[in-house]
């Protein structure tokens, strides 16, 4: 009698196991999301445009994932991407009246006002009341009131990449607008300390020397000023420099919204004097301002070893391939003594996401489509590939396959052939795999449930990149003309012959703009900045 | 005076003939004509449809442009319809934009007009004939690279570190610094625009002098020959006056085509893939100026107003050339 029992208790108990283990892994895939297009996978073809140059963006339509979705539900996309950054394609399309099914585009680039405003987009939030009531659960709650254009209405979904929860988990310094250095190379020359511009400096020149390459120092965003990557960026920052947008070069009030450029700060002043510095005693190569394609960078680098480099390592990786695992952030920041370290105002609250069209043929699977793509089943398959063969769930998160995880030291390799993250930054960033990452970050200290989940997580975003101008604000052309006229003016004021030179140089440049109407400019900034205040602090 | 009558109603009756015979001239001159009138017809119809209809569209220059209202639906621009045009003349931009347009054309148009004619002369001037053939056949081999690899290829040969123009002119001794970059001196910019626009071009352009030279008659070289001319006499009295017509056809429509760079028009795209922050100065023409701050910000009036300019300009241009040609010469294409 008591075998029996005790037979029966442990058959009760390693079923009671086996089914708290079924429902950890299946509370992850929402299954009880009953969503719209489910209910229509019957073939169907869109067009999309994606007015952004993303290197990595391998195409649609070849890999295991797209087909997969394509089998889940019916949709291929004949994606196009633009080849440029300065969005003519966009632009083009608009004036011609031949937008695509789908434009991915960035919710604060210059187009997208225009193509609101003059009505080539179908409001989101009509559609999917309309076609796919429940689409609203799958999305950040505040998707539709944070990014909703002056009529209130939403067309765009922008991916966000972060959320500074998930940032102060992080607690590392960025590779993102900062210094990378070649780890291995560093070690060979005695591991220098490089914690002062000073220290920099002379580990930049034990390296010439030690490794007899000509330029150790590298940089490749010198035509993008405002860009935080951009080197006087970097070491704005060094020096003690307020943060900026990602893009914009913006210092904003978080109190009132007042904006103004970066250049006029004093750090920004100490960064070119410090470049000059380096020039003039060869560590800066002259000619990076007149190569522009990565062809030409990568040719140029071929026989100079990249000893340290400004920037994004991922960016240095496709120049040096060779060397891609090497690159690290530096061992700690490099701060001026007595200045406080900032990083750019890293996490956005938007990158380039869907729109549809109004040329879209079939607006009801469109925004059935985006459901699913912004649903658990849709995000999982997409950032992490196809359960039981690229991962498995372990312990509530993904543990990637063998073969994923050798992919992943080529991602451009990666997404081409395994189809994994080829759509990310293409189709927003699920609240959901946010929410994966920062539990998986947090793992027993909180515990996961899905229910819990999508309330948790809000689109935010930094006051810094959203203050930007809309694009057919009348400022846009002295914006243009004063980014043109800082463009032009960094060769002169890095490559001046003397400090003094230098100097000379910096201040013209700053006259020069204040003429061209920077304090106008400004104002306009500031109204931005404003809106943004109001709209964070809610 | 019976001859006197005779004569008069001789007159009149041929006037009268003649009147007839132009009044059916013209149509049976058209039946007589039609199968080429035929052949005519095609590229009428694609002038009409694609260079006819859509100058319509200058209407844009005038108004504020909005997509979707379209053409008739957009409103007119302010101060009459002129605000694009105040716009483009107040900007204190557009002296140097106008100044490096002008200087990149005048050097390819004018400076460099010769040099395809100097080249097909040298060239007929060859006497071995396998050697001439090969000559011209590499010379307009560049033509057809692409301006978008080409100025990839410029850019890698011109540059200090990768390319061997440095170095082969500090051996030359005409450049003191190794590290001197052309594409980053503003200075050297036309220059560099026009050097590779010829080496691109002059095989090519010189193709037609050189079909003109072969319909020159040989008996007049061979007269020049009794009469003791030399190589230089025959160049300067025969070969020159004959290719005289074509020359100056040539260089009427260079001239309209100024603004462009001349009839390759590859002013846009020099400019625009050799740009970069250094020489932007000297590299900065009026089509990436539009590209820059009208298409880009999507400014499509104010787009199509600097173009109207370029256009008016570049027909005073053409007609002028014209009217000169005509004065000097008896030549014209107008």
């Amino acid at each position: 009698m008591k075998k029996i029992i005790a037979m029966v208790l442990s058959v009760v108990m390693v079923l009671g196991l086996c089914m708290t283990a079924m429902a950890a892994s299946t509370n992850l895939l929402n299954m009880k999301q009953d969503l719209e297009w489910k209910k229509d996978v019957s073939p169907i073809k869109f067009t999309a445009f994606m007015d952004v140059n993303p290197n990595e963006f391998a195409g649609w339509g070849n890999d295991p994932i797209s087909k997969e979705i394509t089998k889940r539900t019916g949709v291929t996309i004949d994606v196009t991407a633009a080849t440029t950054t300065d969005h003519t394609q966009l632009q083009a399309m608009i004036a011609s009246n031949e937008l695509p099914d789908f434009v991915l585009y960035e919710p604060l680039n210059s187009a997208a006002s225009v193509m609101i405003k003059q009505g080539f987009l179908q409001p989101l939030n009509k559609l999917w009341a309309k076609y796919a009531p429940k689409m609203k659960t799958v999305l950040p709650q505040n998707m539709d009131s944070f990014w909703a254009a002056e009529d209130g209405n939403l067309y765009n979904i922008p991916s966000y990449f972060s959320d500074k929860r998930i940032d102060a988990v992080k607690g590392n310094m960025l590779t993102h607008g900062a210094f990378v250095i070649n780890r291995t190379l560093w070690k060979k020359i005695g591991s220098p300390k490089m914690n002062t511009p000073a220290e920099y400096k002379a580990a930049l020149l034990k390296a010439k020397k030690l490794l007899k390459v000509k330029f150790p120092l590298f940089n490749e965003r010198l035509d993008f000023p405002r860009d935080s990557t951009n080197i006087v960026n970097v070491f704005y920052r060094t020096f003690g420099g307020a943060p900026t947008g990602d893009k914009n070069a913006i210092i904003v009030n978080k109190e009132t919204g007042a904006a103004r450029l970066n250049f006029t700060e004093p750090a920004y002043k100490k960064a070119i004097l410090y470049l000059n510095d380096l020039y003039r005693s060869g560590l800066f190569n002259a000619e990076m301002f007149t190569s522009q394609k990565i062809e030409q960078y990568q040719q140029l680098q071929k026989s100079n070893k990249i000893f340290s480099a400004a920037g994004n390592a991922f960016d240095l990786c496709k120049v040096d391939l060779s060397n891609a695992g090497a690159y690290k952030p530096t061992v700690d920041p490099v701060i001026e003594k007595g200045a406080k370290f900032t990083l750019p105002a890293g996490y956005g609250g938007g990158w380039y996401g869907p729109g549809i069209s109004t040329n879209c043929k079939n607006s009801a699977r469109a925004i059935k489509y985006l459901e699913f793509i912004m649903s658990d089943e849709g995000a999982m398959l997409t950032y992490h590939g196809v359960e039981g063969k690229d991962y498995t769930m372990v312990d509530g998160y993904p543990k990637n396959s063998k073969a994923k995880d050798e992919a992943w030291k080529n991602f451009g390799k990666m997404q081409k052939d395994m189809g994994i993250l080829n759509y990310y930054l293409a189709w927003g960033t699920p609240s959901f795999i946010d929410a994966l990452y920062y539990f998986h970050l947090n793992k027993g200290k909180e515990a996961y449930t899905l229910e819990a989940e999508s309330n948790r997580f809000a689109v935010d975003a930094t006051i810094e990149n959203q203050t930007v101008l809309a694009g057919d604000a009348r400022e846009k052309i002295t914006e243009t003309k004063i980014e043109d006229l800082w463009k032009t003016s960094l060769p002169k004021m890095i490559l001046a012959k003397s400090k003094k030179e230098s100097e000379a140089a910096y201040n013209t440049f700053v006259a020069k703009a204040k003429k061209l109407g920077l304090a106008k400019l400004e104002v306009a900034y500031s109204a931005v900045g404003n809106k943004w205040v109001n709209k964070l602090t809610k | 005076m019976e001859s006197c009558e005779n004569m008069k109603s001789i007159v009149t009756a041929e006037v009268h003939m003649g009147i007839t015979k132009n009044k059916k001239g013209f149509l049976s001159r058209l039946w007589e004509q039609k199968i080429l009138q035929l052949m005519v017809i095609p590229a009428l119809l694609w002038m009409i449809v694609f260079n006819l209809i859509p100058s319509f569209g200058i209407l844009i220059a005038f108004q504020d442009y909005m997509f979707k209202e379209g053409i008739f639906g957009s409103p007119w621009a302010a101060n009459y319809g002129l605000q694009n045009f105040i716009d483009f003349f107040a900007d204190p931009d557009i002296i140097e934009v106008i100044k490096n347009t002008f200087g990149i054309s005048l050097l390819k148009v004018f400076v460099g007009f010769p040099i395809p004619i100097i080249f097909a002369i040298l060239l007929n001037e060859v006497r071995i004939v396998k050697f001439k053939k090969f000559v011209q056949t590499v010379s307009y081999f560049p033509y057809f690279i692409s301006w978008a690899i080409l100025a990839l290829m410029v850019t890698v040969w011109l540059s200090p570190s990768l390319g061997f123009f440095n170095t082969m002119l500090v051996k030359l001794h005409l450049l003191e610094d190794p590290e001197y970059l052309f594409l980053g001196d503003p200075a050297a910019f036309w220059w560099v625009a026009f050097v590779v626009e010829m080496w691109k071009t002059t095989g090519y352009a010189a193709i037609i002098y050189i079909a003109s030279m072969a319909g020159i008659e040989q008996e007049m070289y061979e007269a020049a020959d009794i009469d003791g001319a030399g190589r230089m006499d025959k160049i300067l009295h025969i070969t020159l006056p004959s290719l005289k017509g074509i020359i100056l056809i040539m260089l009427i429509l260079n001239a309209g085509s100024i603004l462009n760079g001349g009839l390759n028009a590859s002013n846009f795209q020099q400019c625009y893939l050799l740009q970069n922050s250094m020489n932007q100065p000297a590299s900065e023409i009026l089509d990436t100026y539009v590209l820059r701050l009208g298409i880009k910000l999507g400014r499509y009036s104010y787009a199509t107003a600097v173009g109207l300019v370029t256009s008016v300009v570049s027909l005073i241009f053409l007609f002028t050339a014209n009217k000169i040609s005509a004065k000097l010469s008896d030549e014209s294409l107008l």
